[in-house]
């Protein structure tokens, strides 16, 4: 059964070393590596925005006060089956409410995932 | 007697479908059948042209000009919140807009109406900073009075960012529109309507459905409500070497009736063929839209580009040492390679349903275990 599940890395370069044990990579015939993931759909959200960009009420183009984003790089997988062994260290439950970004057509996976997390 | 009838495998218009299985009119065993998957809902539209929702692993036959293509697309994601209404998600400035206010392409009453009389008038959303330098691209419904005009339009406030413009002359019926752009490090602005540019005929109009995404091209519409969403890739595929006894053997014909949409990858692969050993035989359209296979299929290119935004009958013949490549009646590409494989395994629209998308609507396919001649090849090709 698939499972929508949210994770949270320290870094980006952390989450390409977990990232590495779900890739399957093959070489292009232009010499290129393509690089794919089969075990489910992965969305890199990245540093998402703390608190949003405060823009002149008089001048949508000028700045007053820059987005605050946060340092962990968060990401959003819907396993076709069950998580692979070595995420679950990273899994975060947010507010299915308040959720960033999700799978089109499966919050209710999500919100299953957040009333029955341990 | 039609050509088609000769052929081992034929995936018909309009061919039956469930979720998780695509069925062919050819071999009618079965076994006759692609599997099919997708994780997530996805839109499709339909004979009447309306945007629909379909769900997961639920095939998804969309209708360009009425003709019924199998829709297979890479992962997407939709950036704009509340994709559907707008609410919340677009600001005006000099413009009005008036949510749930008239029938979109959805059958709805949840199209906005925009007022833009006022010369300065602009109707704007904010693009992240966060993925600068990476291309999108920013489409939209529009409906206004035929003949009228409206600038759609990206814009950047600092440097490193390739902006985008269309002036849009409505129809009078739902129309999308859609712009490229490349944010740079300064925040973007994508406007559905920018009247600063002094052009623009238009002081009042209809939209729907706007959704901005990487890539060059639009993907199939994504609603979203308070967070961005993602719609999963489609996956169209015979594996197992469950398609040997059809497509096996050193000699064959394999045709295509397709919609293509470039969208500026390397290899937008239509065709791939494998051998038990996951050797490949397969073809793709490269960047500059001309269709190419790979060695195992003679290493051709054709002479002509695709048309971006067209239909297309593509059709290979192939035996040791000649192969030869037809797209719409007429013979543009040949080779002498030597050797064959044995394929076994078929998929349509990607690389293993994960990577290397094409941009193709597959409105049919047939494979047929012998060389048509040259009369044949150009009849079945004919548009």
């Amino acid at each position: 059964m698939a499972r929508f599940l949210k994770y949270q890395f320290e870094s980006q370069e952390a989450w390409e070393t977990v990232k590495a044990t779900i890739s399957e990579s093959r070489e292009m015939p232009d010499g290129e590596t393509s690089t794919a993931i089969t075990v489910g759909t992965v969305v890199e959200l990245g540093n998402l925005i703390a608190t949003p960009a405060v823009m002149d009420e008089n001048d949508p183009m000028v700045e007053v006060t820059p987005a605050v984003y946060e340092t962990a790089y968060s990401v959003d997988i819907l396993w076709n089956d069950d998580e692979e062994e070595g995420f679950a260290a990273y899994r975060i439950y947010c507010d299915p409410s308040t959720k960033a970004h999700t799978f089109y057509g499966m919050d209710e996976l999500y919100e299953q995932e957040y009333n029955n997390q341990a | 007697m039609s050509i088609l009838d000769k052929a081992t495998l034929h995936l018909p218009m309009g061919a039956a479908y469930k979720s998780g299985s695509v069925w062919m009119s050819k071999p009618l065993t079965d076994d006759g059948y692609f599997a099919y998957t997708r994780d997530s809902a996805a839109t499709r539209i339909t004979d009447c042209g309306e945007v629909s929702n379909v769900s997961g692993n639920v095939p998804r036959p969309s209708y360009t000009n009425g003709i019924p293509g199998l829709l297979i697309e890479d992962t997407k994601t939709n950036l704009i919140t509340n994709s559907v209404n707008l609410n919340g998600s677009f600001t005006n400035a000099g413009s009005t807009s008036s949510q749930n206010s008239a029938p979109s392409p959805e059958g709805k009453i949840n199209a906005v109406t925009i007022g833009c009389s006022d010369s300065n008038a602009h109707y704007y959303t904010i693009v992240s900073t966060a993925n600068a330098g990476v291309q999108h691209v920013f489409s939209c419904w529009y409906k206004g009075t035929a003949g009228e005009t409206v600038r759609m339009r990206s814009l950047n406030s600092g440097t490193g960012a390739v902006d985008g413009s269309k002036l849009i002359t409505f129809t009078g019926e739902w129309q999308r529109e859609y712009i490229s752009f490349v944010p740079g490090t300064n925040y973007s602005y994508a406007y559905i309507v920018d009247r600063r540019t002094g052009v623009g005929t238009a002081t009042s109009f209809q939209v729907y459905g706007a959704q901005i995404e990487f890539g060059s091209a639009p993907s199939s519409f994504i609603k979203t409500t308070g967070s961005t969403a993602t719609r999963a890739r489609d996956s169209f595929r015979i594996t197992g070497n469950r398609a040997l006894p059809y497509i096996g053997g050193s000699q064959g014909t394999i045709y295509f009736y397709v919609y293509y949409k470039n969208n500026g990858g390397s290899y937008q692969q239509f065709m791939y063929y494998t051998d038990a050993s996951a050797s490949q035989s397969y073809m793709f359209v490269n960047p500059s839209r001309y269709i190419q296979t790979n060695l195992n299929l003679g290493t051709m290119q054709s002479n002509v580009q695709l048309v971006d935004g067209s239909f297309n009958k593509i059709a290979v013949k192939y035996m040791p040492g000649k192969q030869q490549m037809y797209i719409n009646g007429q013979s543009v590409a040949s080779a002498t390679y030597g050797s064959i494989l044995n394929h076994a395994n078929i998929d349509l629209g990607s690389y293993a349903g994960s990577s290397e998308f094409g941009g193709m609507e597959f409105i049919e396919y047939a494979h047929f275990d012998q060389v048509l001649s040259n009369e044949e090849m150009i009849s079945l090709t004919t548009l």
